[in-house]
């Protein structure tokens, strides 16, 4: 998408701490012409924002808003800890009356309790209800040309006048979608076609006579969302996004008014955005409807799903497994030459949490990291003693081999050995001295002997042994955690990427054997997991690593180019559990692969703790934003602030920009490399700094829901040659290392106070196999 | 005034939802809590359930082709499940408030007891579960009249109901809540080694699983719950009988199954030599026990071995007994709980003396006990004399009586191994009074099975 220059003339105002940008015209010439204006909106296809009034949502209408400078304390805070932008959002409120039908909430009562929050983000209705309102980053995709898509979660909360679980059948909406365009200095935001993503109306008659009806209310409003699809990015750039919410009301009883309760239904739909044409199409429906599903691209660029959860609200019975609900445990994969999907069968199920970790190995398989979201305290399962167990599914076998407990067997390094002392001390309360000396014990054993592993499984080990230090090393399903795979790297002697490496952080632990299947304060702990891989064999290993500084919820994990991983944003304890009384966590921080140790960094400006997102982006900055709660106790929005605790009144529509300490230092400058390449091809890279450069990394365009982004990855390139005028790097021979789709291609060097990588090239990996395989 | 009482209603609800949700993982709650007692064989075909989800949930499984009704507190029906699916009656307030915790909101039309039923079909399937108000106790009890007693039984609660007009009733009682916050235990129990190469693990769950390792190059068959060939480790593959049961109903692929004569139809469900499943057999199914044993037997190529365990309840406000729990090979017995107040110890300093016991099956008779204390040395020469810190002896006490004194790490315990035993072992001075920390013996507890 590309967008005529032209000059903002951007009205800033200060208020209540925050910066509020708001635009008052876009004066711009030449603009888009591709798309239709509307009657509200200027020639050239901007919408007009008058003295903060609605516009109509058209496709293809945009809005700009000022990208202020980076604000440090001084040069040296910026240098030491980075610093973020100002935040800024779309000027513009749309009124989707135009596509949709009335919004917001018809209870004709009022809760006299309910104090609206009159803010910005959102039009108000005369008794004072939100009914439009800007939507946040829930989700968020870097397309290829720089430009963003994104979309928002749980629109419509913020309308609930008593409680949401009562009515949010009624005011839970589509959500909307938007393509953001970051300049230099303003940042644009356009509206796709259609607005929501192609919402298709799915309602189901669940009874003989349509006496249940999924979608007893209006089926424009609420049938289709896009909430809680995953997306990825496939070979050719085009975005894809499986599943979705269904908001109805059970039992769906419709006199005196609409009541029930509010049931999710996962939606078999597949999407297609094109970002060339600004649009959304259906794909083919997946086999099975899926809340919460992930997304992996295979190396032959096949697109393998798993999980999710077809209605979110399931019985659990434990000695009644067939009356009991899971997740849905079949996988399918969308064949790109074929463009249907496909149940892999019987031994490709697995039972896994809603937004499984998962992430494509070297050798082609997809590995599940024992982490993902629980959901509590409705997000039981049955059989969820299986989400412990780490495991791998092979596309070719079409089954799953389990490689361990997730956390153990448990590699005892001088970081894993205090970590483990600290929580294994006798002041801790969690654990009683005799417990704690017998475990000083073991591990005054182990740590005797160099590279010493606690296996769960050594014979010989009492059981109380075992599960303690299952419980010590927080292993196990772990819940709204992180799951970054750390650079993939070639090794020195056969150039074969033989390892995978990922740091899980944060996030809850899951209480297995209780009904629900997670704790609820964050938790600090970090740990990386090792999987070694050979012809014949994978083989799975855990180690420590320094805690996070603070317990934390939800936090946001970015890979950076360096290998180092920021982490942004999140709380305190499980927002989903206790919504809105969780105390957000501002303060960012970094890991270290060389200490593997996190320190803090600069502070965010906004609070973000459900639904938050974060990306790199090309230049090697960080986009921040989303940020959509649930209402305050399932009930309604309360702007309980003053206590220091998350803002669940409403959504925020607001991103800013961290800049790491290196994009204030002397940057390497990578000047050409090819548009596209293939496996085993070796690569010219021009570049002035060819000495020094370190590393030549390939990042994948990073496509993010829910902390899941499964094709995250970051590729490290052997350098086979280097002179002045550049290097020549090969790239892998096998696809799973690089499966095939739009990457950023970065250098990296050295300075005094570390790696500062260049700002990157796009590139396209090729190889997608696009043979119909019937 | 109808629409304000709804309002009122509903906004009570929202508050309800907060509050409920807020204290699920604390508070004291209620002080007693609801158990199922085992149904009335005339409720044959239909499955009752208790089930604590978000509040004491009654699930009923009706597999009969009868219709069952259930009565509410004015004896009208107000939910029928039958071969045709669930019905309710829309007249019935009941139906509004046992739908969810928070209830519905109850319609004008629904006030009266007198209203004229108005079935509607609400599911298709042939089970339910309501949030039954009698499910639930809030009266003030004298608590510690009860304490002493075993059940701790306080009262009893029925829901009355028809199958195709025959009067029948769900009954339960009402508890203690005790073990509010207890949890289920699991542990294996030593029976010597599974064999060479082949290792288990527990993986806790609200149905537990386990985890097969077959480093060997022998064949690892798991039998099911009907002792039919279940589960096969071997070569690197893992094969399920999908004909058997138990994969039937609780393995974690299903697969088509093909009639076959013998019972048997292995398929390859996984790569690997590693094997994760879930196990029913860990669960304690008498709703009344505080612990349960099991086994689960393998064959190694074709020798048979058993997997023994057991589980438990195991309160969580607890430390010292889960002490003995983490450090032991057995599950300690739970509810031998003794008279802390009445007993005249020592209080320690610290770093406070700590001991983990371990008992060994002998492989001729009794069991091999290996104390093993921090902070604290056996000081046999020092006994009857005066207290100093951080030195003492043990004193064992097997099936509740003073069994022996003990100056050393290791003590065989020459019992007939034919039946299980409780042990307690505790620290004490040399004065013999029990040590204390924090007013808490320095004990632990272990359950001896036979072996």
């Amino acid at each position: 998408m590309k967008l005529t220059e032209c000059a903002p003339r951007a009205d800033v105002r200060l208020g209540l701490g925050l910066i509020v940008l708001a635009l008052s015209v876009a004066g711009c010439q030449g603009g888009r012409d591709d798309v239709g204006s509307a009657s509200r909106a200027d020639d050239d296809g901007s919408a007009v924002s008058d003295d903060g009034g609605v516009v109509p949502a058209q496709p293809g209408l945009f809005s700009k808003a000022a990208v202020l400078p980076v604000a440090c304390a001084s040069e040296a805070e910026c240098l030491e800890l980075g610093g973020f932008t100002p935040p800024f959002e779309e000027p513009v409120i749309y009124d989707r009356e135009a596509s949709d039908s009335q919004l917001g909430n018809d209870l004709p009562i009022d809760n006299p309790l309910r104090r609206t929050e009159r803010t910005d983000n959102c039009e108000f209705d005369e008794d004072d209800r939100p009914i439009n309102c800007k939507p946040g980053a829930g989700s968020i995709a870097l397309l290829g040309d720089g430009d963003m898509l994104f979309f928002s979660a749980l629109e419509g909360t913020e309308s609930a006048e008593f409680s949401i679980v009562t009515e949010g059948g009624q005011v839970l909406i589509n959500e909307q979608t938007r393509v953001l365009s970051l300049g230099d200095e303003e940042a644009t935001w356009t509206l796709p076609d259609p607005l929501d993503g192609g919402a298709v109306d799915e309602a189901r008659c669940l009874l003989p006579g349509c006496l249940l009806n999924t979608d007893a209310d209006d089926p424009r409003r609420n049938s289709g969302s896009l909430f809680c699809a995953d997306i990825n990015a496939l070979p050719n750039g085009m975005l894809l996004a499986v599943g979705g919410t269904n908001y109805y009301s059970e039992p769906g009883i419709s006199t005196p008014f609409n009541i029930g309760v509010v049931e999710l239904e996962g939606l078999n739909a597949a999407r297609l955005f094109n970002p060339d044409t600004n649009s959304w199409i259906q794909l083919a429906d997946m086999n099975f409807g899926r809340w919460y599903p992930t997304l992996v691209s295979l190396a032959s660029g096949d697109q393998f799903v798993a999980s999710g959860v077809s209605k979110l609200l399931k019985p659990v019975y434990p000695d009644n497994p067939l009356q009991s609900g899971r997740n849905v445990v079949e996988t399918e994969t969308y064949d790109l030459g074929c463009a249907t999907w496909q149940d892999n069968g019987g031994p490709a199920q697995r039972s896994l949490p809603l937004y499984p970790r998962m992430h494509l190995l070297p050798n082609g398989q997809v590995y599940y990291n024992g982490g993902g979201q629980a959901f509590n305290p409705f997000g039981q399962a049955y059989d969820q003693a299986l989400w412990n167990i780490v495991g791998a599914y092979d596309p070719v076998s079409r089954s799953w081999t389990d490689l361990g407990y997730a956390g153990l067997p448990l590699e005892l390094n001088a970081l894993g050995l205090d970590t483990l002392t600290q929580a294994l001390n006798p002041t801790n309360n969690e654990l009683g001295q005799a417990t704690a000396s017998i475990v000083t014990n073991l591990l005054e054993d182990l740590a005797g002997a160099p590279a010493s592993v606690f296996d769960p499984v050594m014979e010989g080990l009492s059981n109380g042994v075992v599960e303690l230090v299952q419980n010590a090393v927080f292993g196990g399903f772990r819940g709204s955690t992180t799951s970054v795979m750390l650079p993939l790297k070639p090794d020195p002697q056969t150039g074969k990427y033989a390892r995978a490496e990922f740091l899980t952080a944060g996030g809850v632990l899951g209480a297995v054997t209780a009904t629900s299947p997670g704790a609820v304060l964050g938790v600090s702990a970090s740990r990386i997991d090792t999987v070694t891989m050979s012809d014949e064999e994978m083989n799975y290993r855990s180690r420590l690593t320094g805690p996070l500084n603070q317990g934390r919820w939800f936090g946001q994990a970015v890979l950076l180019p360096t290998g180092e991983v920021m982490m942004f944003s999140g709380a305190s304890h499980d927002e989903v559990v206790l919504p809105g009384t969780a105390r957000p966590i501002t303060q960012t921080e970094i890991f270290d692969p060389t200490t593997e140790t996190w320190r803090p960094m600069a502070t965010q400006n906004n609070p973000r703790t459900y639904h938050n997102s974060a990306i790199l982006l090309p230049d090697g900055r960080v986009l921040v934003g989303g940020h959509a709660p649930i209402d305050t106790g399932y009930a309604y929005s309360i702007n309980l602030t003053g206590l220091g605790i998350s803002p669940n009144f409403g959504r925020d529509p607001s991103f800013e920009i961290y800049h790491p300490p290196y994009v204030f230092r002397a940057r390497p400058q990578l000047d050409a490399a090819p548009d596209s390449v293939s496996v085993g091809e070796i690569l010219n890279v021009r570049t002035p700094d060819a000495a020094d450069v370190e590393s030549v990394v390939l990042v994948r365009r990073p496509t993010l829901t829910h902390l899941v982004d499964g094709d995250q990855r970051n590729v490290e390139l052997a350098i086979v040659e280097r002179d002045e005028a550049g290097l020549r790097v090969r790239m892998p021979a096998e696809q799973a290392v690089v499966p095939p789709g739009e990457y950023m291609l970065f250098i990296v060097t050295r300075d005094e106070q570390g790696l500062v990588p260049s700002v990157s090239l796009p590139i396209v990996v090729s190889g997608a196999d696009l043979a119909c395989q019937i | 005034m109808g629409k304000r009482s709804a309002t009122w209603r509903r906004w009570v609800a929202a508050a309800w939802l907060f509050a409920g949700v807020a204290g699920a993982h604390s508070g004291p709650g209620p002080q007693v809590r609801a158990v199922l007692l085992p149904p009335d064989p005339a409720w044959d075909g239909v499955v009752i359930q208790l089930r604590d989800t978000l509040a004491p949930q009654i699930l009923l499984e009706n597999q009969s082709d009868k219709t069952v009704e259930i009565l509410d507190q004015h004896d009208v029906p107000f939910l029928r499940i039958g071969p045709d699916g669930v019905h309710a009656n829309l007249t019935s307030a009941a139906w509004y408030n046992t739908y969810s915790t928070t209830g519905l909101v109850v319609p004008e039309k629904a006030r009266s007891p007198q209203a004229s039923p108005q079935w509607s079909q609400v599911s298709a399937r042939t089970s339910w579960g309501w949030f039954d108000p009698r499910l639930s106790n809030e009266d003030e009890l004298p608590a510690a009249d009860l304490e002493r007693q075993a059940r701790q039984v306080v009262g009893q609660w029925r829901i009355p109901a028809q199958v195709d007009g025959q009067r029948r009733e769900i009954r339960g009682e009402y508890v203690m809540r005790r073990e509010e916050k207890r949890q289920r235990r699991v542990h294996f129990m030593p029976s010597g080694k599974l064999a060479e190469g082949v290792v288990a693990q527990l993986v806790p769950g609200p149905i537990d699983a386990i985890l097969l390792h077959n480093r060997s190059s022998q064949a690892v068959t798991v039998l099911g719950q009907h002792d039919e060939p279940f589960i096969l480790i071997a070569n690197g593959q893992v094969l399920a009988n999908v004909a058997s049961p138990t994969w039937r109903e609780w393995g974690r692929v299903q697969l088509p199954v093909e009639v076959t004569q013998s019972g048997v139809q292995w398929q390859q469900v996984a790569a690997g030599d590693r094997f994760s499943w879930l196990e029913p057999r860990t669960l304690i199914t008498d709703s009344t026990a505080s612990m349960q044993h099991w086994s689960i037997a393998l064959r190694v190529d074709d020798q048979p071995v058993t997997l023994h365990g057991m589980s438990s309840w195991q309160s969580q406000e607890d430390p010292q007994t889960d002490e003995s729990h983490a450090t032991s090979h057995m599950a300690q017995e739970h509810g031998a709980h003794h008279d802390h107040a009445a007993m005249s110890g020592i209080e320690v300093t610290e770093p406070a003396p700590a001991l983990a016991v371990v008992a060994y099956p002998d492989e001729v008779s009794g069991w091999n006990i290996h104390i093993q204390t921090r902070h604290f040395r056996f000081a046999p020469e020092a006994v009857n004399q005066d207290h100093r810190e951080g030195e003492g002896h043990a004193h064992v006490y097997v099936d509740g009586k003073k069994w022996a004194r003990v100056y050393g790490a290791w003590y065989h315990l020459s019992l007939p191994s034919d039946a299980p035993h409780t042990l307690r072992v505790e620290l004490n001075a040399n004065t013999h009074a029990p040590l204390l920390n924090q007013g808490q013996p320095i004990e632990a507890h272990l359950q001896l099975m036979p072996h």
